[in-house]
């Protein structure tokens, strides 16, 4: 008998079921108090099943589903956790239309927000790690919700995902954070979440205003590298990271633009995490945006 | 106005910047971004103005948003 | 009332609505999705202006569904405009059929809100290899399929593998007739060609009666019925279309002509009696004669009244998975001739076992 909980996810209220203790067990150290037993109105309904078969004795696999819906093929069973989180963010980046949602870590300060759009392998969620962990309010690790015509981002706080050389620089930061077990051998390699500073969860509900757009490339043999982006290259790269904008048409394109002349947008290659703090800290959320 | 040979569906937007214009199609989902600011696309498109320089594939893609044949765009051009 | 009892309810009188308690919503919703029905309920409940009374759980994922359907909506025009250009050079006119049909011809009432995975065409059997070899040459590919679904295909029904555009991604369905001919039941398919429209935008569909007909065909020739209710439901605002008695009497005769006769009785009865579709008094009493005494006449109810109605697995018993299993044999039965049927059965149950056996990713072709 699967267990059934919920998951508390400001915008977004998610049913959980699991079978699978691995599961069960990252879900309550990842979230803590946002795991409940009760809520009145679930948006979502999700969950990871162990695989049924022969297989399952020599190589246990683990399934997806979005209620009836298996949009993904079954993986292994140790990377379930994994699988769920991927899962949570597909129901969200496959229905919600009310948003402008792009791929992109949004941390804050003082409510000034700065979006980091980028492709995997760009070094995003180790800098996402690295700002959540020194002051600044992490939002999104993956998906930001911008409301329609306007500069407005929704928080949807969720644990961040950290991929292979990144787990080790992140657990040598920061030993006591909460993270997830490892699920080896992914599509994307080893990959682990991280649950973020209790103060961004508690902010969770908090909207922020975005001022600027930040491309990130981490680059072993650049201290700091920054390129200031004329509006036409930092719309066409956005757009590139826009998961609905081409759904839901004239409005996520008007927003797009709007965003996009009334905020900077930089390019940046680093290998040096507090320059490039200090760097966002003077030129975007001092500067006033 | 460029806006009267934009093709039916598609919308388009000139940054403040002067940096370019960028072209939406929503049926199709399709996005294009020319480093050309409005006045120059106007110069280009409805005067057949040969002073800008583009590249033949911009300008395909170009005839794909507007409503010209890529053809009459490229003899512009040459 | 229940979920299913709401959205049965909900489609007979949308108005309906307003009254529902706030708390039914999360399965009303639940089901809707379930059934790819969020959208065409959000359109209803919009045409009686009820929609912003709603609560705000429910206005949010239905208007998630409405921009998705609006999308697709404007997309389908796009996408038959390239076939019908794509194929003139073959001298074919694709003809569009069902959820691309409702679009490009019933936009206000039937196409809005209503949401597919594939464009359906039907063009003459002899040019189906062109077709496909065109479709190709302007990036239409077939998609990856175990070696025995594509002998299956190609051997014993009426329509080839799907194509893909490799990078819009929309699916066509390519058809040469609207039956699979090795059912022997396969109409002769000029029965349906005199009964052609173009729409004002210039494509071309089956008239009304005849797009029902298909629709009918559709739904009950067939074994499967994972979205029974959502198909019921098409043919419910088909019928509510209907304006002439002579729009009946085609429908009735083409149903005679091609031999499906008992499926139209078969549907105007569950229209009735699921959600009350009210249709002309004569025209289902001589339906009724003609069919309505058979023997098997409560099995049938017992069975189709279930696989019709708005279903999901957390609200189903016994009786339902009972229902699913008689009208998956039915269909079956019906389609296929008895050999091949024992044939089909035997390799789709043995791969069934491996399945079960290996895990189901073991025989799913890679996807790109």
């Amino acid at each position: 008998m699967s267990s059934q909980q919920f998951l508390l996810l400001p915008p977004f209220t998610f049913e959980v079921r699991t079978d699978i203790p691995l599961v069960a067990d990252n879900l309550k150290r990842l979230y803590g108090n946002r795991l409940v037993d009760m809520v009145s109105y679930p948006d979502y309904f999700v969950s990871v099943q162990k695989a049924e078969g022969i297989r399952r004795f020599y190589r246990p696999q683990a399934r997806f589903f979005a209620d009836q819906q298996e949009p993904f093929q079954p993986l292994q069973q140790q990377q379930a956790y994994a699988m769920l989180e991927w899962g949570m963010n597909w129901c969200i980046a496959t229905h919600e239309m009310q948003y402008v949602i792009i791929h992109a870590a949004v941390l804050a300060k003082d409510n000034k927000a700065i979006l980091f759009p980028a492709p995997p392998g760009s070094g995003k969620s180790t800098l996402t790690t690295w700002l959540a962990f020194h002051g600044w309010r992490l939002l999104s690790d993956e998906m930001a919700l911008i409301q329609p015509h306007s500069r407005t981002v929704i928080p949807f706080v969720r644990p961040i995902c950290l991929k292979n050389n990144s787990i080790t620089l992140a657990k040598q930061w920061f030993p006591d954070a909460t993270y997830s077990t490892v699920a080896s051998d992914t599509h994307k390699g080893d990959v682990i979440h991280l649950s973020p500073p209790e103060s961004s969860w508690q902010h969770n509900k908090e909207p922020a205003e975005i001022v600027g757009v930040v491309f990130p490339n981490y680059r072993s043999d650049t201290e700091m590298d920054i390129y200031q982006l004329d509006k036409t290259q930092s719309f066409m790269q956005l757009a590139q990271n826009a998961f609905n904008y081409g759904v839901i048409g004239h409005d996520g394109f008007a927003t797009l633009c709007q965003l996009i002349d009334r905020v900077a947008g930089f390019e940046i290659f680093y290998n040096d995490l507090a320059l490039v703090a200090e760097f966002l800290q003077q030129e975007l959320i001092d500067a006033g945006g | 106005m460029l806006h009267d040979v934009l093709l039916e569906h598609v919308v388009v937007h000139s940054f403040s910047d002067g940096s370019g214009t960028v072209f939406f199609n929503q049926v199709t989902g399709e996005t294009l971004g020319v480093s050309l600011t409005a006045q120059q696309l106007e110069r280009l498109v409805l005067n057949g103005e040969t002073d800008i320089s583009v590249q033949a594939q911009d300008l395909h893609a170009l005839s794909r948003m507007l409503k010209l044949p890529s053809q009459s765009l490229e003899k512009a051009n040459v | 009332m229940q979920g299913a009892s709401w959205l049965i309810a909900l489609m007979k009188d949308p108005q309906l609505a307003a009254t529902v308690p706030e708390q039914d919503w999360v399965l009303i919703i639940r089901l809707l999705r379930k059934q790819q029905l969020l959208a065409r309920y959000s359109y209803l409940f919009r045409q009686v202006a009820v929609f912003d009374a709603l609560p705000a759980y429910a206005r949010h994922h239905l208007q998630n569904a409405e921009i998705l359907a609006r999308k697709q909506f404007h997309q389908v025009e796009f996408e038959a405009s390239e076939l019908v250009t794509l194929l003139a050079p073959l001298k074919v006119t694709p003809l569009f059929l069902k959820g691309a049909a409702y679009s490009l011809a019933l936009g206000a009432s039937i196409g809005q809100g209503r949401t597919y995975s594939d464009i359906d065409i039907l063009v003459p059997k002899e040019a189906i290899t062109s077709v496909e070899q065109r479709l190709a040459l302007h990036g239409y590919f077939g998609e990856p399929m175990t070696p025995y679904d594509q002998h299956y295909y190609r051997q014993w029904t009426h329509e080839i593998p799907p194509v893909r555009h490799h990078s819009r991604g929309t699916i066509i369905d390519i058809h040469h007739n609207l039956v699979p001919p090795v059912s022997g039941r396969a109409p002769d398919i000029s029965h349906f060609l005199t009964h052609l429209v173009t729409t004002e935008q210039g494509y071309q569909v089956l008239a009304l009666p005849a797009m029902t007909l298909h629709s009918i065909i559709h739904l009950l020739f067939n074994e499967e019925f994972k979205n029974g209710f959502r198909d019921l439901t098409d043919l419910h605002l088909l019928f509510l279309q209907f304006k002439q008695p002579a729009q009946w009497d085609a429908l009735f005769e083409l149903a005679t002509a091609t031999g499906f006769s008992t499926e139209l009785f078969l549907a105007c009865r569950y229209c009735r009696s699921i959600l009350a579709t009210g249709l002309p008094d004569d025209f289902y009493q001589r339906l009724e004669r003609q069919h309505g005494a058979t023997k098997n006449q409560a099995i049938l109810d017992f069975a189709f009244k279930r696989v019709l109605a708005p279903r999901h697995p957390v609200t189903d018993n016994w009786q339902d998975k009972l229902a699913d299993t008689l009208c998956w044999l039915r269909g079956h039965w019906l389609k296929m001739p008895v050999p091949i049927l024992l044939w089909h059965l035997i390799v789709k149950s043995s791969r069934g076992l491996l399945v079960a056996v290996l895990g189901k990713s073991y025989f799913e072709p890679e996807r790109r």
